[in-house]
């Protein structure tokens, strides 16, 4: 790899980073009160499909996982970072075996990588504080996290379509 | 935009919260049970109209039961994600506060 790419690559991560930051920002001081604790759109989610499809596996768990620690060390605590990691992996990772299915467009990969995310939390919770009543919360939180993914896998169909600059290595 | 597999994706989630909804869901509850930390605390009948201060190690909670239904009015957390979780009094309904680790459900 030339210095010449080096430079631009880093550029071009450090910007997707602080975009999501950015989107996080102001997802945390905006709460989206629609009577389920805790749930929000994770638009972030859309940037992170987006590295998936045109970077690889490595530049997107990359950036989520620096996105996941600065916002907590920002907003939450040390409990909401676990509870953001897990659910970050789970689904960066889920979202990239689905890539891999050609009769799957984005909206399909994002709208499970959505549900993903909520059932890892939550199983994550259920885990964390020992019991297993927490799992009540899972079928409205399955249903939210699908249709958060299915806008999310819009955004990322139609970004990815228009982005003229070339971020491939 | 769409592909046929993606309403096999949507149909798959859809399917899991439906079985997942009428296997954890029942009818109306008769009490309300907090655990603090997988210990229970405390069991309450949602009949009786009371106010009760839960104080764990992290922190104090005060649950409210009222004509059958029972919510957070007052929490020292720092999310107050509890007292945004609205009213509970069918089986099976939980409201959790993470930070304290205190869980109420309701149950039979």
């Amino acid at each position: 790899m030339s210095k010449k790419t080096n430079a631009r690559l880093t550029a071009y991560y450090g910007i997707m980073l602080s975009i999501c930051l950015i989107i996080g920002y102001i997802e945390a001081i905006l709460p989206l009160n629609i009577g389920i604790s805790g749930a929000k759109l994770g638009i972030t989610n859309f940037l992170i499909l987006l590295l998936l499809k045109r970077n690889g596996l490595a530049a997107a768990l990359g950036i989520n996982i620096a996105r996941i620690l600065i916002i907590n060390i920002l907003f939450g605590s040390v409990f909401s970072l676990a509870y953001s990691m897990i659910g970050g992996l789970a689904s960066t990772l889920l979202m990239y075996f689905l890539l891999k299915i050609p009769q799957l467009s984005d909206l399909g990969v994002s709208a499970a990588g959505g549900a993903m995310h909520n059932l890892s939390q939550t199983l994550c919770a259920a885990v964390m504080l020992g019991t297993p009543s927490v799992l009540k919360l899972l079928p409205p939180l399955l249903l939210v996290g699908m249709v958060a993914g299915i806008f999310c896998g819009v955004l990322t169909h139609i970004i990815n379509g228009r982005l003229r600059f070339n971020s491939q290595p | 935009m769409f592909k046929k597999g993606d309403f096999a994706v949507f149909t798959i989630i859809v399917l899991i919260s439906a079985v997942l909804f009428f296997t954890l869901f029942g009818g109306e509850g008769k009490r309300v049970t907090v655990t603090v930390g997988g210990e229970v605390y405390g069991e309450y009948s949602l009949k009786e109209n009371r106010e009760i201060k839960l104080r764990t190690s992290k922190g104090t909670n005060t649950l409210v039961v009222k004509d059958g239904e029972a919510f957070f009015k007052d929490s020292d957390c720092p999310d107050k994600t509890c007292q945004k979780s609205g009213k509970i009094s069918n089986l099976g309904e939980t409201i959790v506060c993470l930070p304290h680790k205190v869980i109420a459900e309701v149950v039979e």
